[in-house]
C-alpha cells in the first residue's frame, strides 16, 4: 500500500487533484474544470488515487463526489513507530542490564 | 509512553540507569547493535555517519548533527532505498533528562515526509521532488557514503 501510495502522489495533477479536495467533497467534473487535459484522464487519475486509498468516492445518482482520504497517508508514520516502541522496550532492557552489572562490580 | 501529532513522532520511556550508562548505547556500535539492527557501523562525531542494518533488509541511514555528551544526540534518519523516508530526509533527537531513579529518555522523530503531504502546498515543493525521482525508478545517485568508506 505503501507504495501505491508513492505513485499516486508522484505525479503532479495527482497532488493537485488531492489539493482541490482536501477541504473539501468534488464532483469528478468539478476537478476535470481545473484542468486542460481531458475527462478520462483525469477519471484516470481519480482512480489511480481511490486505488492508493488517499481519495475516497461517495455516489449520489450518476455523479461521483471525492475527497481526502487522511488515513491514507499513515501506514509509514505506524511503521516508523512500531519500530521506535520496539527498539526503545530492547534499549530500556540492554541498559538496566548494563547498570545492574556495572553496580554489582562496585559491590 | 506513546504519541503522534502531525509531523513527528514523539516517545518518552524511562530507564532505570544513569545518563552516562544510557548514552553508550548511541555512541558504541556493540552496545547499540543490543538493541537496534544487527550489523552496525558508527562514526560517533559531529557530521560522522552512522549504518544500520534494521533486519537485513531495512538498513537506517544518517549521521550524527549533534553530540551533548550524557545529554542529547541528534541524528538526520532515513531508510536506504526507501521511497518515502530517504536517507537525510528525517531527524531523530534522543534527550537524557536525569532524575533520582533513573533517566527519562525522549524521542522525538521530526520532519517525517508524508505527514506533510495533505496540510501545505510547502511541504509538497520540499519533499515531493526526492520522492518524485525514487517513485519513479531514478538512481538517486551514487551513496556518498558508500560501504567502502566507511572501512
Amino acid at each position: 500500500m505503501i507504495e501505491k501510495v508513492i505513485h499516486a502522489i508522484a505525479e503532479p495533477r495527482r497532488r493537485e487533484i488531492l489539493n482541490l479536495v482536501r477541504d473539501k467533497e468534488l464532483t469528478s467534473s468539478a476537478i476535470a474544470s481545473h484542468f486542460e487535459i481531458s475527462a478520462p484522464a483525469i477519471s484516470q487519475h481519480l482512480k489511480v488515487l481511490e486505488e492508493s486509498g488517499v481519495v475516497v468516492v461517495r455516489r449520489a445518482g450518476t455523479k461521483r463526489y471525492y475527497s481526502i482520504r487522511r488515513e491514507g497517508f499513515s501506514e509509514i508514520k505506524q511503521y516508523i513507530d512500531r519500530f521506535w516502541d520496539d527498539s526503545l522496550l530492547l534499549l530500556k532492557e540492554a541498559a538496566e542490564e548494563e547498570e545492574r552489572r556495572k553496580n554489582e562490580s562496585n559491590e | 509512553m506513546n504519541q503522534m501529532n502531525s509531523e513527528k513522532i514523539i516517545k518518552e520511556i524511562f530507564i532505570e540507569c544513569r545518563p552516562e550508562t544510557l548514552f553508550s548505547f548511541f555512541t558504541d556500535p556493540d552496545k547499540m547493535v543490543k538493541w537496534m539492527g544487527r550489523h552496525i557501523l558508527l562514526e560517533p562525531r559531529i557530521g560522522g555517519k552512522y549504518r544500520i542494518d534494521v533486519n537485513g533488509s531495512d538498513i537506517a541511514m544518517g549521521e550524527y548533527l549533534e553530540i551533548v555528551p550524557y545529554e542529547k544526540i541528534l541524528m538526520t534518519w532515513g531508510w536506504e532505498k526507501s521511497k518515502v523516508v530517504p536517507p537525510g530526509s528525517s531527524k531523530v533527537e534522543f534527550k537524557l533528562i536525569p532524575n533520582e531513579k533513573g533517566t527519562n529518555l525522549i524521542l522525538t522523530h521530526y520532519d517525517l515526509p508524508v505527514e506533510e503531504i495533505p496540510s501545505h502546498q510547502q511541504g509538497w515543493s520540499h519533499y515531493m521532488p526526492r520522492i518524485k525521482d525514487f517513485a519513479e525508478g531514478k538512481d538517486p545517485g551514487v551513496d556518498p557514503w558508500s560501504l567502502a568508506a566507511m572501512h
